[in-house]
């Protein structure tokens, strides 16, 4: 009886948190199978960790941590993962879509670019977006808050410049 | 494009921009199996456990049925068997060790770094001693209980033989071709142990291991 709440209350929080999960699986992965089966394996890991969860640290800290441990360290499917790739490398019908709106245009740009980016540098850009503080994303990475901002910055510079490389290069 | 500017954005996405064309229910996903690397390597180990307990309850129970005379055969099976175990129970500590999915990100890569370059380092170990032990230890057993091991001695008067004489490996190793091609095979067996398990770890885990380190070189870069 306990076990079913449990596992009620838990398929609860993590509905409520899915969109975060589906960001980490969309910045980790390019095809829609490996989307879904990334966001299954941190679903599982999330449900095998759930019972040791005593609340020493934010839901939302605990929840970040295992997707990307998850989506980073574990290297199983590399091959399908995003790999970074030079501008001129990717497929014209790629490069040529034309889009809907404004959004949809810029979102696709920033997914573009952050395909160019490390796997770590990816998770710093997530949680920058997601508007964390310095000090969640120590938390949640182990990365100390310096060395993340040092690195914040050469993350917006060269995506700066592989936006200026896409616009010159492809358009 | 400016980071900032797409805060915005990616704050607001939609449900709809996120989700995968075919969603699954989260509760079927708890059913089933983690599909990780560190999990399948669980799974292997424990089918590895039972493979190998079924075929040595076999053998031994064969050997010692019906093959009475190779019973040290079957105690050396045995002692393999027990030191199977030893590196059952090893291995499965060090997968048990080798994740912390709730840590942070970097605590987790060096913990799996550390613990991974141990579980690799005593595969090795165990699989390069395993095939060299092997051999003489039933190189040994089978010259103990050689047929025709007095044979040697027809023609030795029965006051100049000595107890020692008469063990049959002593009459076999006496022999020094026989010993040098015994002894040889042996080496060749250990080095060739030593290369295939070290080519064999290494495209099993090399990969993992270097990106494993590339990524916590990326995140303890400084600035």
């Amino acid at each position: 009886m306990q076990a079913k709440l449990n596992q009620n209350e838990f398929v609860a929080l993590v509905h409520e948190h899915r969109a975060m999960l589906y960001k980490v699986c969309n910045l980790y992965c390019t095809t829609e199978y490996d989307k879904q089966d990334l966001f299954q394996e941190i679903v599982i890991q999330l449900w095998g960790a759930y019972p040791r969860f005593r609340g020493d640290s934010k839901f939302s800290t605990w929840l970040y941590r295992i997707a990307l441990n998850t989506a980073i360290s574990d290297l199983r499917k590399q091959k399908k993962y995003i790999k970074s790739v030079e501008p001129e490398l990717l497929p014209t019908e790629i490069q040529d879509i034309q889009y809907s709106n404004e959004k949809e245009e810029r979102l696709q740009q920033l997914y573009k670019a952050i395909n160019h980016l490390t796997e770590i540098e990816r998770a710093i850009v997530m949680l920058y977006l997601e508007d964390k503080s310095y000090e969640e994303m120590e938390d949640i990475l182990g990365i100390n808050q310096n060395n993340l901002r040092v690195k914040m910055n050469r993350i917006k510079e060269k995506l700066r410049k592989l936006t200026k490389s896409v616009e010159h290069g492809v358009r | 494009m400016e980071l900032d500017s797409l805060k915005d954005i990616w704050k607001n996405l939609d449900e709809e921009d996120l989700q995968p064309a075919k969603e699954v229910p989260i509760l079927s996903m708890l059913q089933k199996r983690s599909q990780s690397t560190i999990a399948r390597l669980k799974r292997n180990l424990n089918r590895e456990l039972i493979a190998v307990v079924v075929i040595y309850s076999i053998t031994i129970w064969y050997i010692v049925t019906y093959q009475q005379m190779y019973s040290e055969l079957s105690v050396l099976l045995a002692l393999v068997g027990g030191a199977f175990l030893f590196y059952y129970y090893r291995k499965s500590k060090l997968l048990n060790q080798m994740q912390c999915v709730a840590c942070e990100v970097r605590s987790n890569l060096k913990q799996q770094l550390v613990t991974l370059e141990k579980y690799v380092l005593f595969y090795f170990v165990a699989g390069t001693i395993r095939t060299p032990l092997a051999y003489f230890a039933a190189g040994v057993i089978i010259l103990f209980n050689a047929q025709d091991f007095n044979a040697h001695l027809e023609n030795v008067p029965v006051e100049a033989q000595t107890s020692v004489s008469q063990v049959p490996i002593v009459a076999h190793i006496s022999n020094h071709r026989f010993f040098v091609l015994f002894v040889s095979i042996g080496a060749v067996l250990t080095v060739g142990s030593y290369f295939i398990n070290r080519w064999l770890i290494n495209k099993m885990y090399g990969q993992h291991i270097q990106k494993l380190k590339e990524l916590l070189y990326q995140m303890e870069e400084e600035g």
